[in-house]
């Protein structure tokens, strides 16, 4: 209850201070005006009781600065004072606090930059529209394992059955192919080997992703002796052409083609199962290719139709293929199509590789905290004579915990502010450090900042420990109020304070990080 | 005789304590009431009253609501809390406890030494 009257006292007192100032002054004005009333019942003169009542009041002014400062919060009083203790212990003790808000902004500042450019690269939401739409198909030889298929990047179909599937399918409302493809690029005397994609017409409005400049592909520009037209990915735009708006029209040669730019991929754009290539040109496709039914080369995207599960796509298409082996036995006997959302097959690669990076960037934290947790248990340890003499003195333990939660919480909060100015330019240095190859595929990454979100993640993390073993050592100390000796004999670190800290934590926490972590 | 608030701060929270017990009543009621039930003999400094008013409260020992007086006055009027009741005891518990302690002492004779 008592802590509801000071939580009480505390909301009015900030959000009703004039009014609060109002009612004091009301009250104290009423009692000297009944005092001057019943002065005057006994025949005083009013004027006479009115200055009498004043009197016997003492010290109006002082008693309503008394008054004022028992109704102003207990709460805010202590917090300031415990803020400005701290502030005069931590700035005591330079060295300490110094090391203590460096250890914490390079580890949350670091692995904060780490998770920004991560996050940017590898883990934002794919660039297309209604990405979980999108999936891929390929087919095997039923005898394949299904496992294999899935954890790669590749994934075949033959053209003619993909035109086949086109015709036939109605669970997907739009089937679209690509491949890879390289060229030599001629300009003005030199030339140049340009990685690139070629894909059927429809395979930008598959993915649902826009050119920001031109045109996308249109019907009847994959003509077998192509390419005759090439969009650029915004990468290669900026930096063969400098990023110059006029370049829609211009033709470039390649290999023996000459090639008319029609447009520009947006910025955001990116395809992880063929991120090398730096245009995309329509399919130009010689007669083997086109016809036979046999030759897988071509990976195909579908976008379900509105409302159509994966499932019910699966089955249509086990129907279809059915009947193309029933009309092609020579070529499509025993072939079954493999059906994999986009984003699995792109994330699955990844995944592995992000674990293994998480875990090293989770564990630069646990060692900055660690750090930090040292650093705190040793001044606990040299200042537990202070706790022990100030709990004698009749310091509550709730007093000297949220003394100890204050400091330590101004130890994260600078902390955490250095941090973040550590994560922006940590962030900036690792894009810089991409090489300039990979960063061209990848434009988005120059927009990359230290993601908030992850930001106050560790800020939350590095408060975590500040509290944590902040308050260990506050609470075992404290336990020992009376009983423990102030004996001078006993070494400030008599290995009480880390040692009970770290297993009274194991025991909560069941966290054997001290059997990991090595430089603890 | 007067009592000063400040020499003796606990004997005033315990005057009031008990004066609001006897019923709920703004700050000038519990003066009057506290000079009449030690029949006169304490005047209390009257100001100091309501920074001690205002801590019991903080405490959690007291309550407090606006409403009339009997003059038709909008007061603040003071009540005790379950906690205040339990600290009233107490306090009374304490105090005789310490009067008879220095009664006792105070009657002690040379020969009992």
């Amino acid at each position: 209850m008592k802590l509801l009257a000071s939580i009480r006292s505390v909301l009015s007192a900030i959000f009703r201070r004039s009014e609060t100032e109002r009612e004091l002054d009301e009250e104290l004005r009423a009692h000297v005006q009944n005092r001057a009333d019943d002065l005057e019942r006994f025949g005083i003169s009013q004027r006479d009781a009115q200055r009498r009542a004043r009197i016997e009041f003492g010290g109006y002014q002082k008693f309503k600065e008394e008054g004022r400062s028992e109704l102003r919060t207990s709460f805010l009083e202590r917090l300031r004072q415990d803020a400005r203790f701290g502030i005069r212990m931590l700035r005591k003790a330079p060295g300490f606090t110094a090391v203590a808000i460096l250890t914490l902004a390079l580890g949350t500042g670091a692995t904060t930059a780490i998770f920004s450019v991560v996050y940017a690269a590898l883990l934002r939401p794919l660039p297309y529209e209604k990405p979980s739409s999108l999936i891929t198909l390929g087919e095997i030889r039923g005898s394949l394992e299904l496992g294999s298929q899935l954890d790669t990047q590749y994934w075949n179909a033959s053209y003619p059955d993909y035109l086949d599937w086109t015709r036939q399918s109605k669970a997907f409302q739009s089937l679209a192919g690509f491949s890879g493809d390289a060229f030599t690029i001629r300009t003005a005397g030199e030339s140049g080997f340009l990685p690139a994609g070629e894909a059927t017409i429809n395979f930008f409005s598959t993915l649902g992703v826009k050119p920001i400049l031109g045109r996308d592909f249109a019907a009847g520009e994959d003509i077998p002796k192509g390419p005759s037209v090439a969009i650029l990915t915004y990468g290669y735009w900026k930096s063969r052409f400098g990023g110059d708006p006029t370049v829609i029209g211009q033709a470039i040669q390649l290999d023996d083609n000459s090639v008319t730019i029609i447009g520009v991929l947006p910025k955001e754009f990116e395809f992880a199962p063929r991120s090398t290539a730096d245009i995309w040109v329509p399919l130009h496709l010689s007669t083997d290719f086109a016809t036979r039914r046999s030759l897988r080369w071509m990976r195909v995207i579908g976008r379900l139709a509105p409302g159509v599960k994966l499932e019910q796509a699966q089955s249509e298409m086990r129907t279809i293929t059915a009947g193309l082996a029933a009309a092609y036995p020579q070529q499509d006997a025993a072939i079954q199509v493999v059906m994999v959302p986009l984003r699995d097959r792109i994330v699955g690669q990844v995944q592995p590789l992000l674990l293994v990076l998480f875990c090293a960037v989770g564990f630069v934290l646990l060692i900055a905290c660690a750090n930090v947790a040292n650093l705190l248990m040793a001044r606990a340890a040299v200042r537990r004579r202070e706790f022990v003499i100030r709990a004698a003195l009749g310091a509550s333990r709730g007093r000297l915990v949220s003394q100890l939660l204050t400091e330590s919480m101004m130890l994260a909060a600078a902390g955490g502010a250095l941090g973040f100015v550590v994560a922006n330019w940590g962030t900036s240095l690792l894009i810089t450090a991409i090489p300039k190859g990979l960063a061209n595929t990848m434009p988005f990454l120059q927009d990359a900042h230290a993601n908030p979100a992850v930001l106050a993640f560790l800020c939350a993390a590095a408060i975590f420990t500040g509290l944590a073993f902040g308050l260990a050592p506050a609470l075992q100390i404290s336990h020992q109020r009376a009983t423990r000796s102030r004996k001078r004999a006993d070494p400030p670190w008599a290995g009480i304070a880390p040692g009970f800290a770290i297993r009274w934590w194991s025991r909560k926490l069941h966290f054997h990080w001290c059997s990991w972590s090595a430089p603890v | 005789m007067t009592v000063q608030a400040q020499i003796l701060p606990g004997t005033l929270d315990l005057l009031i304590l008990k004066a609001v017990s006897l019923g709920p009543a703004h700050g000038y009621g519990i003066l009057l009431r506290i000079e009449q039930i030690s029949g006169k003999a304490l005047l209390i400094e009257q100001g100091a009253l309501y920074p001690a008013l205002f801590r019991l409260v903080r405490q959690g020992l007291l309550k407090a609501n606006w409403g009339t007086s009997d003059n038709n006055r909008r007061a603040k009027f003071y009540d005790l809390t379950a906690a205040g009741h339990k600290r009233l005891r107490q306090e009374e518990k304490s105090w005789n406890l310490l009067v008879c302690a220095i009664g006792t002492a105070l009657e002690a004779r040379p020969e009992e030494i």
